[in-house]
């Protein structure tokens, strides 16, 4: 039995040394109907409090939309029939390491720059499928129509 | 060709049927300021600098359209839903510290009430400490610092009885200064620890 125990204990921490947790890039914040988190492969139905990790994909349908709180406090919400890709996460001020990269792939958003905006806002790469966003630490709309 | 002038001649009479394309439309700031953006392609760019102000591309061969300014009216029908959907943005605190001591300054002392009616107000089960330093002396040695100084916060508020499990410590050392400096300087406004109702 105390084998056993052992055995468990050096898997569960072998596992987690092997594969530290990603970093967490943000929450959901709000929510409204049926809005989605795309995961290596996985669909996730979002609820308020859910972690965002970089790579994940957010969706929202008909009358679903979805509000999201980044780590640096960067705000973003998406409208219905909204498609947003999270590429890329860094948020350390200690050592001054700072990236958001986001896809705006269709639908409708609203951006409220957070630290990331105010202190590297050259760190801030958000792109449509038919333009890039230059982003100098403000609020600002986008819509996609595909 | 007839059909898609049909089409078009259909998007004009209803504004709700929108043309390919990406659409951005700066606003104030919950501040009052205005921010800039810049909307760009391989043809050319765009720069919105008041509020209101909106361009609008086609496709990523066409340069950005000239800008247009929207008024409220129009940004509320066509934003409505996603507007809504903003989450509320953090709260921020400022907590001090007398120089050297854990003890708060007389300023700060009236602050971690606040912050606890804040938590209790938006129902927030996530709140930062971010200990913060000036930019005097090595960036390790102000990295452990703030961190001390973010832990020393968080005591004052857990003996204020706000929940230890909702509070997360984070140290921002030098990197994140409220009153830009060069390096070397002492700055007391810097020494301080950010509460973050989130």
């Amino acid at each position: 039995m105390h084998l056993f125990m052992l055995l468990v204990l050096s898997f569960i921490l072998h596992t987690g040394t092997a594969h530290a947790a990603p970093d967490v890039a943000g929450f959901i914040k709000t929510s409204e109907g049926s809005g989605q988190i795309l995961r290596a492969g996985d669909v996730i139905a979002a609820t308020i409090g859910d972690v965002l990790y970089v790579s994940d994909t957010v969706t929202t349908s008909d009358q679903s939309t979805l509000g999201i709180m980044l780590e640096d406090d960067t705000v973003i919400s998406l409208g219905p029939n909204s498609r947003l890709e999270l590429s890329d996460f860094a948020f350390a001020p200690q050592e001054e390491k700072f990236s958001i990269a986001i896809r705006l792939l269709k639908g409708s958003f609203a951006y409220m720059s957070g630290v990331i905006g105010r202190l590297a806002p050259e760190k801030v790469h958000l792109e449509t499928p038919d333009a890039v966003i230059a982003v100098h630490g403000t609020r600002f709309l986008v819509r996609v129509v595909e | 060709m007839i059909a898609r002038i049909l089409l078009l001649i259909l998007c004009l009479a209803f504004s709700g049927c929108a043309a390919k394309g990406t659409t951005v439309v700066l606003l104030k700031d919950l501040d009052g300021s205005v921010g800039q953006v810049q909307v760009s392609t391989p043809a050319g760019t765009q720069k919105l600098s008041a509020a209101g102000h909106s361009t609008r591309v086609s496709d990523s061969s066409a340069a950005p359209d000239v800008l247009r300014t929207l008024d409220q009216k129009k940004i509320e029908r066509e934003f409505g839903p996603v507007l809504q959907a903003m989450p509320n943005p953090p709260e921020t605190f400022l907590l001090y510290f007398e120089f050297g001591r854990s003890e708060l300054t007389a300023e700060s002392k009236p602050v971690p009430p606040m912050i606890i009616e804040a938590i209790t107000r938006r129902n927030s089960r996530d709140v930062r400490i971010n200990g913060h330093s000036d930019t005097i002396g090595q960036r390790e040695d102000n990295a452990r610092l703030s961190l001390e100084r973010a832990e020393g916060a968080r005591d004052v508020l857990i003996k204020e009885g706000v929940d230890p499990s909702i509070m997360q410590v984070f140290s921002h050392g030098e990197g994140n200064l409220l009153i830009p400096t060069a390096d070397d300087t002492p700055e007391p406004r810097n020494r301080r620890v950010e509460v973050l109702v989130r």
